[in-house]
């Protein structure tokens, strides 16, 4: 204990308390820098799932209403309210959008897509989803309600 | 040099070394840190720039403008697949940004090799001719 006694040694105990601040700093600068990293990783991945998931809802929509014909058997450009309802509510819809916006999460190294939603709200399709820890909201055209 | 004084300046030199590498290790990881945050902006940006525009130049520009704090010289951008391999109709191709920068290690004048920093992003085209 000779060496940390008296005025011998005292540089040695600044030394190591210096060392474990330092170890410290570095390993918490470390870990700040993987958590924001991941938190934009996160956001990011979201924000090019949502936009996949808009493209396939719209392309998704523009197929359906023109699938519509009139009475004369000819070929609608809008829907009714109702059956644009009908559409958002379609299952297969929102696994179609679910699985462009998995494909962008995963390319984006993002986490798998939680909740989908899908709703008609005034004169838009509205897409709602959360990616991880995010919420995503893109709202599209519906091809309806014009006036 | 004798008795405290001498023993102290031994330990001083002892443990300067150690003190000397921890603080470029802070300086170091600072700077990829910064660099890490840049990437994934930039590479971000780019690839939405290439999703919106299908012009690997504008992509370009779009990634030296997002990564300013960076170095240009020593960001290396690559687009995958290139613009002539996207063909006329890109609507819906995934678009990958990958961006590599090079930080320069302390002591680099000893020879240590740079530090690559990277980061990626992928986008679905959605422009159309």
């Amino acid at each position: 204990m000779d060496a940390v006694t008296g005025d011998r040694g005292q540089a040695l105990v600044l030394a190591v308390l210096v060392l474990a601040v330092a170890a410290v700093t570095i390993v918490g600068l470390r870990a700040a820098q993987e958590r924001i990293l991941a938190d934009v990783r996160e956001r990011r991945a979201g924000e090019a799932a949502i936009e996949a998931a808009g493209a396939a809802l719209a392309d998704a929509q523009l197929g359906f209403v023109g699938s519509l014909r009139d009475e004369l058997g000819g070929r609608r450009t809008l829907a009714t309210r109702a059956e644009i309802e009908t559409f958002a509510a379609d299952p297969l819809v929102a696994e179609r959008a679910r699985t462009a916006a998995e494909a962008l999460s995963t390319a984006n190294g993002g986490p798998a897509v939680g909740t989908i939603q899908i709703s008609l709200g005034g004169r838009t399709l509205e897409l709602a989803m959360t990616v991880g820890a995010h919420q995503q909201r893109a709202a599209i055209e519906a091809a309806c309600c014009l006036r | 040099m004798t008795g405290d004084r001498a023993q102290a300046l031994v330990e001083f030199a002892l443990v300067l070394p150690i003190l000397l590498v921890l603080a470029l290790a802070i300086a170091e990881l600072s700077e990829v840190g910064v660099a890490r945050l840049a990437l994934a902006h930039a590479a971000a940006e780019g690839a939405r720039t290439g999703a919106l525009t299908n012009d690997d130049r504008e992509v370009r520009a779009s990634v030296d403008a997002a990564a300013a704090p960076l170095d240009p010289k020593r960001l290396e951008i690559s687009i995958d697949p290139p613009e002539p391999q996207r063909g006329s109709d890109p609507r819906g191709t995934l678009l990958r940004v990958h961006l590599g920068y090079a930080v320069a290690a302390p002591l680099s004048f000893l020879g240590l090799p740079a530090f690559v920093v990277r980061g990626d992003a992928a986008r679905l085209v959605e422009w159309t001719p």
